[in-house]
């Protein structure tokens, strides 16, 4: 359920952006990589020590207000710049789909290898934030303090999302853009803009799964976005690519059926049976749970 | 647009090598036979005085990459079909390989053919239930496949879980050349091997699968309705390149004697797919020489001084401290593709067809998604459809322009009513697009269906060919139902058809794009053309006299060697139609065919539509011109809002007041 | 003058769309594009309102040259673009589409609300429709919107392509009477239609195109009698007894 909630964050992501361009934007999984990254700096930043006892109250709150901001910020911008130098150019072009993806493929790698290269291939540990305390026992499994804070965490800010997508001005841009590019600037709407508003809000909730996975988890490597970023996309896949309460239905019902899954085959299977998951759901129900598409989302 | 003058700038500079391509690009076969031969013998006989870490150096990771890039390349270039999970199939050939040799002691050699074949048999079982997934879900979905292979290994005892297995067997000698851990004779074993993908490749390319690739890589759909089993030759890509990436694993196991997971990572796909990209997709060699630069470059670097001097360039630039240019090798992959894809995606040396495909293949460029932009392809070669080949062709003595035999015979052998609609219905969520339409079409009869736009017309054609399945009603050709059928099966059942706005494969030549129709009549698959089975070189041999007869009857034999798009818009309509009638029908559906035509065009058109009659087929059009309808037609039906208002000859339709109210009124209502 | 092309060049790669338009457009007037399929009609419109790059050639609007204008910048100053097939939004409801009509507009809520009224009297159907999906609404509905959506934009000049296509006679009889209506109102409207007759009909001037070159331009009146346009735009091309095409070949 955890790592649910955190792979419908992501998931927001891929779903935003496959909306809006029909682009699997393969580097997605390293814009949260890097949100995990910005948030071990920003604890380094704020003088948090391994030997530090974890924070409570307010200063937990003030703690990961502050982490989070400067993740999601790093993601946001990074995804922007992503777009900017990797796919505006082919966009321009008309270039095809598998050309984008390619593309996208390369700054993926190229983006894991540089931080390998600068931080090594070993797992950087995070200092203790956020106490594992355990709230109570709900039908034979703990509540865990950290479990609660990232589920309602994930929870609002896709809600925050939806409202956004929903009810704002540039949300309504983001939809029509959606439905019908050439139109949507026909209506006066800045094509270029909101794709980068989209590549923004998408790096945005990136960074917040990654100051969430950081603090969860409490670790860091080049290459940890991968197989979260994988699962992110076969939970928008999931829900229905495109569509925002898809992604997080997706995300919260990939996350139950990998616990499900590792409880009955063994936990060293968990993602084979996701992958099994997707592929089992693109064959009966290619359009996902919920269907395709942006604009249908209203709240 | 300031940026993208910018863009194209930069690619102007970027292409360096640009003389290269454009000069092999040039060469005539037979010059490229030469220059192979010669890369060849180097190939064969330069290795033996080099070192011994070269030559390991040549067997992996060069030999082994230009061979798995080869049989991506068969996934990727040709069919279009993208897999980011081949790795597995490499996985897949070199477990096959320990697990015979050591759990049950079999030889090398015994084990080469499971190997291959579990291969095959993994890219089929993987390509069944993905294959008719979209193109971008269908890459997420062989990375997963990918990844799931490598997790199996990693947790299951037989495979030996993270360990690996080692104590692999080596193959045993062949004609004296003992193998064990020397590299070079892997080396020549790779070399053969290439050497074999590349004549498969080559064969099929020039075969009905290489064809049928192209077909559906350009225009899925059009392939569908040009007979081609979309699917079955689809699987087939999967299984030539997982049964190649097979034979890689099984020489690479064989050689090293001892796997393990951490041999097939995700990225040794990406890195792969690179070496397709970057040598240009679809070309042979190009993607040898991009497997090579990949393969070879990090090793040279290595040892060279440029690579310390590089490593130390990205250190400062990364704040890495990195000590070997091999681990900035991906970070450079990478940073290769993105640029490729911006400055030069047609990729080193391109093929010739993928470089258009890629290079710039915005939306207005591709005649399926741009009618305007095809209509007026027609200004820019007023000349070209004057030229008096074109003329003296639609004019020529019937006599001349005879249809190829085995296409007149099917035609001939029609039922004396071909086609029967009854009751036809079609339904869309709440709205009816047709409503119990009934039309029964005789044998050589030329037979037209009009009406308002939206009444329906193009509904029905598209229920005929089984692109819809209709809510209700039958569709009985020549005393067979129809009905539920898919679309390619239905043009085997002798219904053919050209689309409202040309979808022809653009960049094949006019002659392929017959030759697509043609194959729908033949049965050769792969193992006819790998083998080069009398079969297969027969229906070549026949299919191309026909496809070039076919260009001839409809007026383009000049154009036959022309990409389809290079065309003006009136020889892609007849194009068009020669490729329907390639397929051998009894009966051919024109869908708008005068559209964007001018009244001299239009002309050529009806004398050719009155000649195909005459060869004996029949001819149902839709059309909006009356004028044209009217002219050519021996019967006529009206729709409206999906409902049949009229049928009968076209002076008693024309006379009719339902039709004057429905359709003439609007332009003559004053 | 409110719109000047002059010597326009438009290529879709290296095919040339657009072999050199040159038109005006008065304020005030109903100006129509006729031709037959892909002679460019589409191309020019989607020009004008900066969806297609042009090659050479200017296009100037009230005076100012908007060649490099991006399209989203275009409908501030005041040009509309009703785009041919229509191009509703099928997952927004009918308000929300004609809401987007408004979006390049600085008004606030009361300027949105007094526009939606003005499309609402012309159009009292969509009134009926506004919460319903844009998708679920008929052709002539759909046709509606679109116009209506394009109006909400405010223009000054209002481009509209086919708005009869795929329409009933009766529907399309409807449809130009809006048209002219709009027009009254005191927009200026560029029209492009497949049906020549009752365009000509409606409109103080028209231009014929045939592979992206103009080929006549008259007063529409004027083009309505006269005998070739009648031939090849008002009748179909080839009359039933056309001499040239009867026959068998050779």
């Amino acid at each position: 359920m955890t790592a649910g909630a955190i792979y419908a964050l992501i998931a927001l992501g891929y779903t935003l952006v496959y909306g809006v361009l029909r682009l699997i934007n393969f580097a997605h999984s390293e814009i949260f990589m890097i949100g995990i990254f910005a948030s071990l700096f920003a604890i380094d930043g704020l003088g948090i020590d391994v030997t530090d006892s974890p924070k409570t109250g307010l200063t937990l709150a003030l703690t990961l207000g502050a982490v989070m901001v400067v993740a999601m910020l790093t993601s946001g911008f990074l995804a922007v710049a992503i777009e900017r130098i990797a796919y505006r150019p082919l966009r321009r072009r008309g270039a095809p789909r598998l050309a984008a993806l390619i593309t996208a493929i390369g700054v993926s790698l190229f983006l894991q290898e540089l931080f390998a290269a600068r931080y090594g291939r070993e797992f950087l540990g995070f200092p203790r934030v956020l106490e594992k305390r355990k709230l109570f026992t709900f039908q034979g499994a703990d509540v865990r303090s950290d479990k609660v804070l990232v589920i309602v965490a994930a929870v609002v800010l896709a809600l925050a999302l939806e409202r956004f997508v929903a009810r704002s001005r540039l949300g309504r841009g983001i939809r029509a853009t959606a439905q019908d590019a050439e139109t949507a600037a026909l209506m006066g709407v800045n094509i270029d803009r909101v794709v980068m508003l989209t590549f923004f809000l998408g790096g945005v909730l990136a960074g917040a799964a990654g100051t969430l996975y950081g603090v969860f988890f409490e670790s860091a490597r080049y290459d940890i976005g991968f197989l979260p970023g994988i699962k992110a996309f076969t939970a928008a896949v999931l829900g229905g690519i495109g569509n925002i309460r898809g992604a997080l239905l997706g995300g919260i019902l990939l996350g139950l059926l990998e616990k499900w899954g590792a409880t009955v085959l063994g936990g060293e299977w968990t993602d084979v049976f996701a992958f099994t998951v997707l592929v089992v759901v693109l064959m009966f129900r290619p359009t996902g749970l919920l269907g395709e598409s942006l604009g249908r989302s209203r709240a | 647009m300031p940026t993208r003058a910018r863009a194209l700038d930069f690619r102007r500079r970027i292409a360096v090598v640009d003389p290269v391509a454009r000069l092999w690009g040039r060469l005539p076969v037979r010059a490229k036979v030469v220059v192979g031969a010669a890369v060849l013998a180097v190939a064969i006989a330069w290795p033996p005085h080099l070192s011994r870490y070269s030559q390991a150096v040549l067997f992996f990771p060069v030999g082994v990459y230009i061979l798995l890039a080869l049989g991506l390349n068969i996934v990727v270039g040709s069919a279009g079909l993208l897999d980011l999970g081949y790795v597995a199939f490499f996985a897949v050939g070199a477990y096959t390989t320990a697990v015979l040799t050591t759990t049950h002691g079999w030889t090398a050699w015994e084990a080469l053919p499971f190997a291959v074949i579990f291969a095959m048999v993994a890219g089929v079982v993987l390509g069944a239930p993905t294959l008719r997934l979209r193109g971008d879900y269908l890459a997420i979905v062989t990375l997963g496949f990918g990844e799931i292979v490598r997790i199996v290994a990693q947790n299951s005892g037989s495979l030996g879980e993270a360990r690996g297995i080692t104590g692999i067997a080596h193959p045993g000698s062949v004609a004296g050349a003992e193998f064990r851990l020397l590299p070079l004779p892997y080396y020549y074993l790779t070399l053969a091997a290439i050497g074999l993908a590349v004549v498969i490749i080559v064969r099929l390319g020039h075969s009905r699968v290489g064809r049928a690739w192209s077909a559906i890589r350009e225009d899925e759909d059009a392939a569908e309705a040009m007979g081609v089993h979309t699917f079955t030759m689809k699987l087939w890509a999967f299984a030539m390149g997982s049964s190649i990436g097979g034979l890689a694993g099984w020489i690479f196991a064989s050689k090293v004697g001892f796997i393990n997971p951490d041999n097939f990572p995700f990225f040794f796909s990406v890195i792969i797919l690179a070496a397709v990209v970057l040598g240009g997709m679809g070309s042979i060699p190009g993607v040898i020489a991009g497997a090579f630069a990949i393969g070879a470059l990090p090793e040279y670097l290595r040892d060279a001084a440029a690579g310390e001097w590089l490593t130390a360039r990205l250190n400062s630039l990364t704040g890495g401290e990195v000590r070997t240019i091999t681990e900035y090798r991906v970070l450079l992959f990478g940073a290769s593709l993105v640029a490729m894809m911006v400055f030069r995606p047609q990729g080193l040396l391109p093929s010739r067809r993928r470089a258009a495909e890629l290079a710039d293949a915005a939306p207005e460029h591709s005649l399926a998604a741009a009618p305007e932009a095809a209509v007026v392809a027609a200004a820019t070669a007023p000349a070209a459809a004057a030229e008096p080949v074109v003329v003296e062709a639609t004019g020529a003595a019937p006599d001349e322009v005879e249809l190829p035999a085995a296409i007149a015979d099917v035609a001939a052998t029609a039922a004396d009513v071909v086609l029967d609609l009854n009751d036809l219905t079609m339904r869309f969520g709440g709205v009816v697009a047709l409503s119990e339409v009934s039309i029964s079409v005789d044998r050589s009869q030329i037979f037209g269906i009009i009406g308002p736009n939206g009444a329906g017309k193009t509904t029905l054609f598209n229920c005929i060919t089984g692109v819809f399945h209709p809510t209700s009603g039958d569709i009985v050709l020549n005393g067979r139902s129809i009905v539920g059928k898919k679309p390619h099966l239905i043009t085997e059942a002798g219904i053919a058809r050209t689309f409202q706005n040309i979808r022809l494969f653009p960049e094949l030549t006019a002659l392929e794009n017959v030759l697509v129709g043609v194959d729908a009549r033949h049965g050769t698959s792969v193992p006819g053309a790998v083998l080069g089975l009398p079969r297969h070189r027969r229906e070549e041999r026949d299919g191309r006299r026909e496809a070039e007869r076919l260009l001839a009857y409809v007026g383009i034999q000049g154009r036959a060697g022309d990409a389809a798009r290079n065309l003006s818009y009136g020889d892609q309509r007849r194009l068009e139609i020669a490729r329907a009638i390639a397929t051998g029908p009894s009966i051919l559906l024109l869908d708008e065919p005068a559209a964007g035509m001018n009244p001299t065009e239009k002309r050529a058109l009806i004398r050719l539509i009155r000649q195909i009659r005459d060869s004996g087929l029949t001819v149902v059009l839709i059309e909006h011109d009356m004028g044209l309808v009217m002219n050519v037609c021996d019967r006529v039906a009206v729709l409206d809002f999906g409902q049949k208002i009229a049928d009968g000859p076209p002076a008693e339709v024309q006379a009719d007041e339902r039709v004057i109210e429905a359709y003439l009124g609007v332009a003559d209502a004053s | 003058m409110l719109l000047e092309l002059s010597d326009v060049r438009v290529h879709y790669g290296k095919v040339e769309a657009l072999r050199g338009i040159s038109l005006t457009v008065d304020e005030g007037e109903i100006v129509t594009l006729i031709g037959g399929n892909g002679a460019g009609k589409s191309t020019t419109l989607k020009t004008i309102s900066g969806l297609r790059p042009v090659t050479s050639g200017t296009i100037h609007f009230e005076g100012r040259s908007v060649v490099d204008t991006p399209a989203h910048k275009l409908v501030e100053r005041g040009l509309s673009h009703a785009p041919e097939g229509r191009g509703i939004f099928p997952g927004m409801t009918v308000v929300e589409n004609l809401e987007m009509g408004a979006y390049a507009r600085k008004g606030g809520r009361s300027m949105v609300t007094a526009e939606l009224d003005r499309v609402y009297g012309l159009f009292p159907r969509l009134l009926e429709r506004r919460s319903q999906p844009g998708g679920t609404l008929s052709g002539g509905e759909q046709q509606m919107l679109a116009i209506g959506r394009a109006l909400m934009a405010g223009p000054k000049l209002l481009l509209l392509d086919e708005p009869s296509m795929g329409l009933a006679p009766m529907l399309v009889a409807q449809i130009f009477d809006i048209i002219t209506e709009i027009n009254r109102q005191g927009t200026t409207i560029l029209l492009v239609e497949q049906n020549a007759a009752q365009a000509l009909r409606r409109a103080h001037r028209a231009y014929v195109l045939e592979t992206g070159r103009i080929v006549r331009s008259d007063t529409a009146a004027a083009l309505l009698d006269d005998e070739s346009v009648k031939a090849a735009y008002l009748g179909g091309d080839i009359s039933p007894d056309d001499p040239e095409a009867s026959g068998t070949p050779g």
